[in-house]
């Protein structure tokens, strides 16, 4: 897979046409949520349908890409503060917070 | 061991450690919980909510809920992903106070035609056309797909969170899927 796998016209193009070889994209994607399983050689036949599949796999891939650059950034000090903060004045919560205990 | 020693000792203890102490009431296990979690869960509520602005009351209110719970979870290893499902309900919690009679089939806006000319404004990674393209979606779009894609959520779980039927969910996720990659063909 290129790094710009959205210039394919075509992808987007399959996409569009709503019903690619007579699927909808209702079904394409619930085809794709369920792991493309059992196979639907009507489905994996059609090159116009595979290329819809293919566009919302890589879609799905970003998504996950777009999750680790997410995770990758560090907790600011001071925020985490306040949680901790939160929680300790949290008088409901019948926890007693209390670090000093365990060491 | 001293305070300090526990500390670097807890930093780098797997969840299952840091989580069963913090289950009992250690408040340094549950700060290491808030700072190796908090990025992905801050990302995941920004997905759903589709602003900054209420993030921080979001993730502040799940780890409160994650506080009191915590002693009721039943396999601390899962802290992780237990953790993402409060902020992802908290979130939206968060978009239904917010408009609280969304319409799911009003605020469509079309997709851009991908057969235009291609236009491609500023150098941007893919992940920051994805994130763009997101933002523009309709909040229901928007929620089943974050829920679906960053969740993980089956359908079932998706409709019983949103508070719309499984087939809904189904035509609002090929939506969603439909106007991101058509949207992202159009900026090339």
């Amino acid at each position: 897979m290129t790094g710009d796998d959205f210039a394919d016209r075509a992808w987007c193009l399959a996409v569009e046409r709503d019903e690619p070889n007579g699927h909808t994209l209702d079904e394409l994607s619930a085809y794709l949520d369920a792991g493309r399983t059992p196979p639907d050689p009507s489905i994996e036949g059609s090159e116009a349908c595979r290329q819809a599949l293919d566009a919302m796999e890589r879609l799905r891939i970003l998504a996950q890409a777009m999750l680790e650059q997410d995770a990758a950034s560090a907790a600011d000090a001071s925020w985490v503060d306040r949680i901790l903060d939160a929680i300790a004045s949290d008088a409901s919560t019948g926890r007693s917070a209390s670090v000093a205990d365990r060491t | 061991m001293g305070s300090q020693g526990d500390a670097e000792h807890l930093a780098i203890a797997d969840d299952r450690i840091v989580a069963g102490r913090a289950a009992d009431g250690d408040v340094q296990a549950f700060r290491v919980l808030v700072s190796r979690h908090s990025p992905l869960m801050r990302g995941y509520a920004r997905r759903i909510l589709g602003t900054n602005d209420e993030v921080d009351d979001v993730v502040q209110d799940a780890f409160i809920v994650a506080w009191r719970q915590l002693p009721e979870l039943e396999d601390p290893s899962a802290v992780k992903s237990w953790l993402m499902r409060i902020v992802g309900r908290k979130a939206v919690d968060r978009v239904r106070a917010r408009h609280p009679h969304v319409d799911i089939d009003d605020h469509d806006r079309p997709a851009p035609d991908a057969a235009a000319p291609a236009r491609r404004a500023e150098a941007r990674s893919q992940v920051e056309e994805l994130s763009a393209a997101l933002a523009e979606l309709p909040l229901m779009q928007r929620q089943c797909w974050v829920l679906r894609e960053v969740g993980e959520y089956s359908y079932d779980e998706i409709a019983a969170e949103l508070g719309v039927p499984a087939t809904t969910v189904r035509g609002l996720l090929a939506r969603a899927r439909k106007y991101l990659i058509v949207r992202m063909g159009a900026w090339r």
